[in-house]
């Protein structure tokens, strides 16, 4: 069935690009046939970038609820204060209710301007504390089930109609469709798939045999020392790379049937598209500054190959740390610091881009009502999600706040969800990329679209 | 027309015609190395007819050739080691591939005189946990001092805006703050305190200096093991459970309290009772901090004056957790060692079910063993007061220590949770003590879910990704009848059908670890010591602290830890308390495949500071004939035949990017690239 209607959407998308520019004519009603669903024919490429906290971040101390009593009876020196209290530390009042974590002002302005919203009590109905279990299940989008092997991003990206823009970035073979950067290893659970996706551990050092590679070490002395005959035998050694990188591609190549051989083709695809995007030399826009390490770094790539037109429309990255069993307090800031002033600087740095793109942060689950013994929390239950871009619908926190007094809390310890993580995700998915069918995305999902938070602007 | 040039053409030629005769014929054994369970398929689909004798079928029906002796070798070379070496397979034929599995299976019977010799060159391996407390916690007091004197500095200079700039309009990065901090400092100070700063900071190098090279050794240690080792497959078990018990030495100072762990906890245990080694993890003072049992208490600690002090001590280390202003995330529990305590601001302690949660999810029963919440918490009671020795405040104020279990584990009755608890429905009386924690072990040492939990997890790493349910019911047999014997348990696993299978030959993918270390022995080369201990005093010589936004240490150094860093695999630095994923899927990306082709291209072309590749010339084929020298070559590193189409590429690269051809009397210099393109080929990542 799905591969029937997927050759469908292809070969109409085929018609539709040989028919050319006639937006009004046919289009409208071949989508129909295709989908039985209208679809906004408006609609430019569309681009996700999720941000995965790992660890499991404090969502109470990041959007305070600090119209909330119980919340400083439960944290008593964990709480970040009022702001009314006026002190240093104090949260940032957003409505009266919910206030951000003082490191997180560079939030503020985007709220502001509506182009940022929260999601309280957000997460997993799973209930398990498995670090490893919640965020599993988070990127499989099938909270409670392991059968199912691939990520909801992988099932987003071929759930998506193969607009023209898509259906040109296909034909030239995108590797970069779905891309992870900066990740620790491999690719995110979340990407995993039929939809082929790439890993960029970092940018620069994104291809094979470059000469700063072999530059590094007893390269680089010996080459110091040089002069002509060194130039010489630079110039060969230079041949020689070549030729062996021709080699790798070939020997790949043949390797038909093997896992291996469909890596090694996207692999050599995306060193020749980035070799294009020359993204050797980049400075970010508007002023944007990203935050040094990791994080930072893969954010401003994610910037740099949106910019570079090379077809991204998924794109994930991911802080960890945010485990904060002990002394959260300065913890807590450091993290925020760093993950505010890094999204925030993707903001600035995709500028008007911003309309075409939806920035969603995540986290596997929140973590205990109670401060713990050793000024920090334990693995809870529901937390806090932001979503920013042009199609948000910012400038407010969403979602049902649970409370958190005795008998609110999830098994009496933890905030308690209000919303399921999928109706997040699922919005994001139909309403921003045009996924096609919540159910497709999400197998087993029992909500519906009249279940989502309105996190994205109706049209 | 010259007689290179005739030569190349035959030379072609020749390689077309092996093309011709694979693509005609099928040659079925070269088909089979290249994709074992698809020819398998294949040979079945074709022949429909009914098996006269019963042969061993896979899932989908299939039947299965047996190895060939040869395969049969190789197989076990790449699964209880890692890889041979030139000439390995020879004397693995000579002496008998049973008799080699059963010598591996006891280390302590196989000389290895010669790494021990190489071993003596890292000294602080041999270190006790106090030695290595001692030294951690000096290196405390430096950084301390030396904080405190800024400290002062900037107290003094910058009152009124003693803040940096807030980052709050995003228009400057933390570092730069900081930078920007500094210089405002040194602006202003004194010369007296511009010269307290300097000998503060000397003293911080100087007591780093120990600090750093005993991590480094020990990091060092695991790649000149696994690369020089005859007792090969004692280093994949000791990979393997110190995998399954991970600790991230990011985590400070599990650095060097992992030297103890590896020494005393991991590596004797590796072929002993599973019961020896869970027992010796939970007393890892590595594990107590990487996992905070160190730090978790009853919630009502006893008011024992005699225990005053070391409740202040705990807290010191709670109030304290001596990060630097900018802290760095997987780097929470620095302070196991308290220094100079100050009077505790509240009642520290706790409980903190970290460590009861993963020791039942990842070390024993598996996250579907059938615990619940409440067993999590009441595994956390039974283990309160797991802890670990301080250091006394005499030491920290500059005197002599009177504690000598400072860095090793210790009980702390005081702060253990004496109440009844019910474990996974056994009831734990009041009043056990230490003896509570012990009855946890018990119980899930032995527990069934446990058995086939590790079971399973050892024919993942030994076998295949999916290994068959029979094996693993015959492994948790043999834990029955042996009471968890892992020699007997994992002799089971390599002496199975299963192990010798076609479907299991060759279909893991290297780690990365795995996959550098074998380029290394495939290549015959060795581990340059003096060269890995002078790195961990260079440049990156005082970094105690991991890099800043999660990052490694040893990244971008162009050593073997380095290049197995960058390749995914950051030696011992894995955040998550699962250990880096076995499945053979999760080492395929482009990323990861791209940094694979790099590395190849980095130790042939000898550019790895710490890899003395001497032998390439020596054992490079005699031959002239270049075909014949392809295949001895590839046969060398590969140990298998040439697919058609890997032949086609070695000989472009032999013939047309050198202008002479490949032989020990010719021009040798194609051979590192012919060895760049079979370590960096798709046949080399697999084991």
């Amino acid at each position: 069935m799905d591969i029937t209607r997927r050759l469908f959407l292809k070969n109409g998308g085929i018609a539709l690009a040989s028919v050319g520019f006639a937006p009004v004519l046919g289009p409208a009603f071949l989508r129909q046939a295709a989908f039985g669903a209208e679809i906004d024919a408006q609609k430019r490429k569309k681009t996700l970038v999720c941000i995965f906290q790992r660890g499991a971040a404090d969502g109470l101390n990041i959007v305070v609820p600090h119209g909330d009593p119980d919340l400083y009876r439960l944290r008593p020196s964990l709480a970040v204060p009022r702001p009314s209290a006026g002190k240093a530390g104090a949260a940032l009042d957003l409505d009266g209710f919910y206030g951000l974590h003082p490191a997180l002002a560079p939030f503020l302005p985007i709220y502001k301007a509506g182009h940022l919203a929260a999601v309280h009590a957000c997460g997993s109905p799973d209930g398990t504390r498995s670090h490893f279990d919640a965020q599993d299940y988070m990127e499989s989008g099938t909270p409670g089930s392991k059968r199912v092997s691939d990520g909801w991003l992988s099932r987003t990206v071929l759930a998506c109609p193969e607009d023209q823009a898509k259906l040109a970035a296909a034909k030239a073979g995108s590797p970069f469709r779905a891309v992870a950067l900066g990740g620790d290893h491999g690719l995110p659970r979340s990407l995993q798939g039929d939809a082929g996706a790439l890993a960029i551990p970092d940018l620069k050092t994104f291809g094979v045999g470059l000469p700063d590679v072999a530059a590094k070490g007893k390269g680089r002395r010996q080459a110091a020392g040089g002069g002509a005959a060194m130039d010489n035998a630079a110039a060969v050694a230079a041949a020689h790379r070549n030729s062996v990188v021709d080699g790798f591609e070939t020997l790949y190549d043949s390797t038909v049937g093997d896992v291996l051989h469909g890596t090694g083709k996207e692999s050599f695809e995306a060193i020749a598209m980035l070799k294009k995007a020359n993204p050797g030399t980049y400075t970010p826009a508007n002023g944007a500054v990203y935050p040094n390490g990791r994080f930072g770094d893969s954010l401003k790539q994610i910037a740099q190959l949106i910019k570079a037109d090379v077809g991204v429309e998924v794109a994930f990255a991911e802080m960890g740390g945010w485990d904060t069993h002990v002394n959260e307090g300065p913890r807590l800031t450091q993290q925020l610091r760093e993950f505010g002033q890094g999204v925030a600087a993707l903001y600035q740095d995709l500028g008007d881009r911003m309309s075409d793109v939806v920035i969603l942060t995540m986290s596997e689950f929140g973590r205990t009502a109670r401060q713990n013994g050793n000024n920090g929390t334990d693995h809870g239950h529901a937390t806090c999600f932001f979503a920013l871009g042009g199609d948000v619908n910012g400038g407010k926190v969403l979602g049902k706040w649970p409370g958190l007094a005795d008998g609110q809390l999830y098994e009496n310890r933890d905030l308690a969800l209000t919303t399921d993580f999928r109706a997040v995700f699922g919005e994001t998915a139909l309403k921003h990329l045009g996924a096609q069918g919540l159910q497709r995305v999400f197998p087993g999902y029992a909500g519906t679209t009249a279940d989502f938070r309105g996190v994205l602007r109706t049209a | 027309m010259t007689t290179n040039s005739r030569k190349k053409q035959q030379i072609i030629f020749s390689a077309l015609a092996a093309c011709g005769v694979a693509a005609g014929v099928g040659l079925p054994a070269l088909h089979t190395f290249a994709d074992p369970v698809k020819k398998v398929k294949n040979m079945v689909g074709g022949d429909k007819g009914k098996p006269a004798v019963r042969v061993p079928m896979n899932k989908n029906g299939a039947t299965l050739r047996p190895l060939t002796e040869e395969e049969k070798i190789v197989h076990v070379l790449n699964r209880l080691g890692f890889g041979p070496r030139p000439g390995d397979v020879e004397k693995v034929r000579a002496m008998g591939l049973e008799r080699y599995i059963d010598q591996q299976l006891k280390p302590e019977s196989i000389p290895d005189t010669a790494l021990d010799q190489k071993l003596a060159a890292y000294p602080s391996l041999q270190l006790s946990s106090v030695q290595l407390s001692e030294m951690y916690q000096t290196y405390q007091v430096a950084y301390r001092q030396s904080r405190a004197v800024r400290k002062d500095i900037i107290g003094r200079t910058t009152q009124a805006d003693a803040k940096p700039t807030p980052a709050a309009d995003g228009s400057a990065s933390p570092a730069a703050n900081a930078q920007e901090a500094n210089r405002k400092m040194l602006a202003e100070a004194t010369p007296q305190e511009r010269q307290d700063l300097m000998t503060a900071r000397q003293d911080l190098l100087k007591a780093s200096q120990p600090v750093v090279q005993a991590q480094t050794q020990f990091v060092d240690s695991k790649v000149l093991r696994a690369v020089d080792s005859e007792r090969q497959f004692q280093e994949v078990l000791v990979d393997f459970w110190g995998n399954h018990f991970n600790i991230d030495i990011r985590k400070q100072p599990c650095a060097i309290l992992k030297i103890v762990d590896d020494r005393e906890v991991i590596r004797p245990h590796v072929l002993g009772k599973f019961r020896d080694l869970l027992g010796a993890s939970a007393k890892s003072p590595a594990m107590l901090v990487y996992l905070d049992n160190f730090r978790s208490t009853t919630d009502t600690p006893m008011r024992n004056p005699r225990f005053a002090n070391r409740r202040k001590a705990l807290a010191t280390a709670v109030e304290n957790p001596a990060q630097g202003a900018v802290a760095t995330p997987g780097q929470d529990a620095v302070a196991a060692v308290p220094v100079a305590p100050k009077p505790p601001k509240k009642r520290a302690g706790g409980l903190n079910e970290n460590y009861a949660r993963e020791i039942m999810e990842l070390h024993t029963l598996g996250v579907d063993g059938g615990y619940t919440q409440k067993d999590v918490t009441e595994v956390a009671r039974c283990l309160t007061g797991w802890s670990l020795g301080r250091p006394g405040t005499a030491r920290a104020a500059g005197g002599q220590g009177k504690n000598t279990q400072a860095g090793e584990f210790r009980f702390y009755p005081a702060l253990h949770d004496n109440g009844e608890k019910i474990v996974l429905g056994h009831v734990i009386p009041a009043g056990g003590g230490i003896q509570d924690g012990e009855k946890v072990l018990d119980i899930l040492a032995n527990h069934p879910a446990t058995m086939r939990h590790v079971s399973t997890q050892l024919c993942e790493r030994l076998v295949s990704d999916n290994p068959p349910a029979a094996l693993v019911d015959r492994c948790v047999a043999t834990w029955k009848r042996t009471d968890g014997d892992l020699r007997e348990i994992t002799r089971t696993i390599v002496q199975s059908p299963e192990f010798f299978s076609v479907a299991a030959y060759r279909s893991k993918i290297k780690s990365p670890f795995e996959y550098a270390v074998s380029s290394v022995r495939a290549l015959g080369g060795t581990v340059a010591v003096a060269d890995a201990a002078v790195r961990g005093r260079g440049r990156q010589g005082v970094q105690v602290r991991p890099p800043q936004g999660g990052g490694y240490f040893y990244l971008n150094t162009t050593s073997m830890v380095g290049e197995i860093g960058t390749m995914g695999e950051p030696l011992f630095q894995y955040q998550a308390p699962t250990g880096y994923p076995e499945e053979s899927q999760k080492w395929v990306s482009a990323g990861a495949l791209i940094s694979r082709m790099n590395f190849s291209l980095a130790l042939t072309g000898n550019k790895l500071t710490d890899v003395r590749l001497t032998n390439l010339a020596q054992t490079l084929p005699n031959t002239r004939d270049i075909n014949q020298f392809l295949d001895l070559f590839a046969g060398q590193i590969l140990h298998q035949k040439l697919a058609p189409s890997t032949r086609a590429t070695l000989l472009k690269e032999a013939t047309t990017a050198s202008p002479q051809t490949v032989s020990t009397e010719g021009d040798a210099a194609a051979a590192p690239r012919l060895a760049a393109l079979l370590l960096g080929s798709p046949e080399f990542q697999r084991r």
